[in-house]
């Protein structure tokens, strides 16, 4: 079973993440800001992380998503950024801190797992 | 006897031979001699007439008057030059007194030149005569006494031709004053030194704006005058503008005469003397505080709109993200709320419409983050040299499914030629697909639109979109440009935001363009867009502006 965690600080969206994935087979976990996120990322060594950019804490999503992408023991692990901010600079940081994709919010829960799926495909 | 006569007459003829022959020689040389005293006098009378000729050509050829009086002053001879000064023949002068000739200001001058009392010698003076035409021509009028046995007989004397001279005199001296003038009238301080710094000239601006008069600074050294910051400011201005000629300009803060300091900007420029060399400095200054003070308002008011514009568009960008949070939970649960609702078609039916709010709201959301950046940073489009025609073909390729949805013919024409603009490509795309995606919501179904492109005489491109829609009222053409502005024809059901247009036309503004709706005859509107064509000039002089 797939591991995904989600790292929101907005319960309600996290809440909506985790029902999107609920019937699919996953194995989710959730963390509320960076430094919790990365801690559990280096303990689950998760398959794919949904990750908010903008987050309160030392580490930002792009921080943690550098991080993550830094660390060989997560090569397997794919990074999904979610964003409020849906600029063509905010893009091109996400995918220079090594993001796989990028999901703008206010975003479709049917986007969330096509984007999951085609993602795990590519993996 | 015969024999005695026989005997005298050869003596008598030899003795008549001899007188003969002496008589002869006398006569002879009497008429030799008359000869000679007749070539004499001949040769005496040749010479004086030569040189009466010649003092005639003489007299006749100086540019000066020459004249004779007798000793009451009355003219008894002048030269050829009269009738060329009075345009009268030299006898009518004969008979006549200078000092009636001249104008009445001069009488007694001249009059005194003729005085009978006084010692030999030249007298001089100065004398107007009015012309037969009416002009003024200015004599220097030299007059001598003839003596005889100690008495004066009479005067010799000439007159000199100087009006000439004498106007110059006059217009140099006229010039003189309205320099001089021009320089007291002029607000601006202006003072004139010599090479070493004194004062030679000041104006009245100079006096009021250091305080001082010039009757106290005339002839004085400027550090004797100014405070000696000031001074020190000169000398050294000075200094170079002896070396190296021509002009200088610099701008100082200098203290004013009431004590205030002041910025102004000084200039100062040799001046050549009648000698050629450097004869002294002229001063001018301009006090410029006050346009350093409208720049400076002026500059803070530019910080303080950008700092307003900056903050607002912030306000607006932190916003939009603060109203894009909550709108992920509305459309996220209602879309899961949707799906899983299937079974229950009323339930379902209630998240769709919860759905449909909040996308709704969020496209108002993204058309004010749109607004707002436009109005903020117009500086952020990225203009450049493009052929418009490819973005609107790419606008057409994307709109397509929309079409056919409606089944709706879009024809497009587009000029042959490149439609070369200086444009933002995605800013242009929107309003043209922002345009066109309006003429597909309003057409019915099945109906014509047309796109057509194409450049104008005035240099201008034209784009056009044209539906068969209900159109728009003619009161409305303007007011539907408006922001949270909809026709009230199309107003329900639009599904629009209000905002679609309002971004257009401020993007179209921004390209210097203009955008304007228009009725079209027999129902349907027509959306036209004018964009400035660039000169290759101005395409380059952008180019190395951005890279200054």
């Amino acid at each position: 079973m797939k591991k995904i965690l989600i790292v929101e600080d907005q319960a309600d969206i996290r809440k909506l993440l985790h029902m999107t994935m609920e019937f699919e087979d996953y194995e989710i976990h959730e963390a509320a800001d960076g430094d919790t996120a990365l801690a559990l990322a280096q303990q689950l060594l998760p398959d794919i992380v949904l990750l908010d950019v903008m987050m309160p804490g030392s580490l930002n999503g792009l921080d943690v998503c550098r991080r993550i992408k830094a660390d060989p023991a997560m090569r397997h692990t794919k990074v999904v950024m979610l964003t409020a901010r849906g600029q063509s600079g905010d893009r091109d940081a996400g995918f220079a801190a090594g993001a796989d994709d990028y999901l703008v919010k206010p975003f479709s829960t049917l986007l969330v797992l096509e984007t999951i799926h085609r993602i795990e495909a590519m993996a | 006897m015969t024999s005695g006569f026989s005997t005298y007459l050869p003596w008598v003829g030899a003795v008549a031979i001899i007188v003969i022959v002496a008589l002869a020689v006398a006569v002879w040389r009497s008429l030799r001699a008359r000869e000679a005293a007749r070539r004499l006098n001949d040769t005496a009378q040749a010479r004086v007439a030569r040189n009466e000729r010649e003092l005639a050509v003489l007299m006749k050829s100086v540019q000066e008057l020459i004249f004779r009086t007798d000793a009451s002053g009355a003219i008894t001879f002048v030269n050829a030059r009269w009738a060329a000064l009075s345009g009268t023949d030299a006898r009518s002068a004969i008979g006549r007194h200078l000092h009636d000739i001249v104008e009445t200001e001069c009488r007694e001058a001249v009059r005194a030149l003729f005085r009978a009392d006084g010692q030999g010698g030249v007298r001089a003076a100065q004398a107007r005569v009015r012309t037969a035409n009416g002009g003024d021509l200015l004599f220097d009028v030299a007059v001598v006494p003839l003596l005889s046995d100690g008495t004066v007989s009479g005067f010799v004397g000439s007159a000199v031709d100087v009006t000439e001279r004498w106007v110059a005199q006059r217009q140099l001296q006229a010039q003189l004053a309205f320099s001089a003038q021009l320089m007291e009238v002029n607000p601006l301080p202006i003072s004139m030194t010599d090479t070493r710094g004194r004062v030679q000239v000041v104006n009245q601006a100079w006096e009021a704006y250091e305080g001082l008069h010039r009757a106290d600074v005339v002839g004085k050294h400027l550090r004797d005058i100014l405070p000696e910051d000031e001074a020190d400011i000169h000398a050294e201005a000075d200094r170079g503008i002896v070396r190296r000629g021509g002009t200088t300009q610099f701008e100082t803060r200098i203290r004013h005469g009431d004590g205030s300091h002041r910025d102004m900007r000084v200039i100062k420029a040799l001046v050549p003397d009648a000698r050629g060399s450097a004869g002294g400095i002229l001063c001018v200054q301009m006090d410029i505080s006050e346009f350093r003070e409208a720049e400076r308002a002026t500059q803070e008011a530019r910080d303080a709109a950008d700092e307003a514009a900056r903050t607002k568009s912030e306000f607006v960008a932190n916003m939009s993200h603060e109203l894009r949070t909550p709108l992920q939970s509305i459309i996220g649960f209602s879309e899961l709320g949707k799906l899983r609702g299937k079974h229950e078609p009323r339930l379902a039916a209630m998240f769709e419409d919860i759905h449909a709010a909040g996308q709704r709201m969020l496209a108002l959301v993204n058309d004010l983050l749109d607004v707002s950046k436009i109005d903020s940073t117009v500086g952020t489009f990225h203009l450049e040299r493009i052929d418009l025609r490819g973005l609107v073909r790419a606008v057409v390729r994307e709109i397509k499914p929309l079409l056919e949805a409606k089944r709706l013919d879009l024809r497009l024409r587009l000029s042959e030629a490149p439609l070369l603009a200086k444009a933002d490509p995605l800013r242009f795309q929107q309003v043209i697909r922002n345009v066109i995606a309006n003429a597909i919501k309003f057409s019915p179904e099945s109906a014509v639109i047309h796109v057509d492109g194409q450049a104008t005489a005035a240099g201008e491109l034209h784009f056009c979109v044209r539906d068969q829609g209900p159109g728009i009222p003619e009161s409305e053409l303007e007011h539907i440009f408006d922001a949270f502005a909809q026709s009230s024809t199309t107003k329900n059901g639009s599904g629009g935001t209000g905002l679609g247009l309002a971004i257009c036309r401020k993007i179209v503004e921004a390209h210097d363009g203009r955008i304007y709706a228009e009725a079209v005859a027999g129902g349907g509107a027509a959306f036209h867009i004018f964009i400035p064509t660039r000169g290759m000039g101005e395409t380059v002089w952008s180019a190395l502006e951005t890279a200054a």
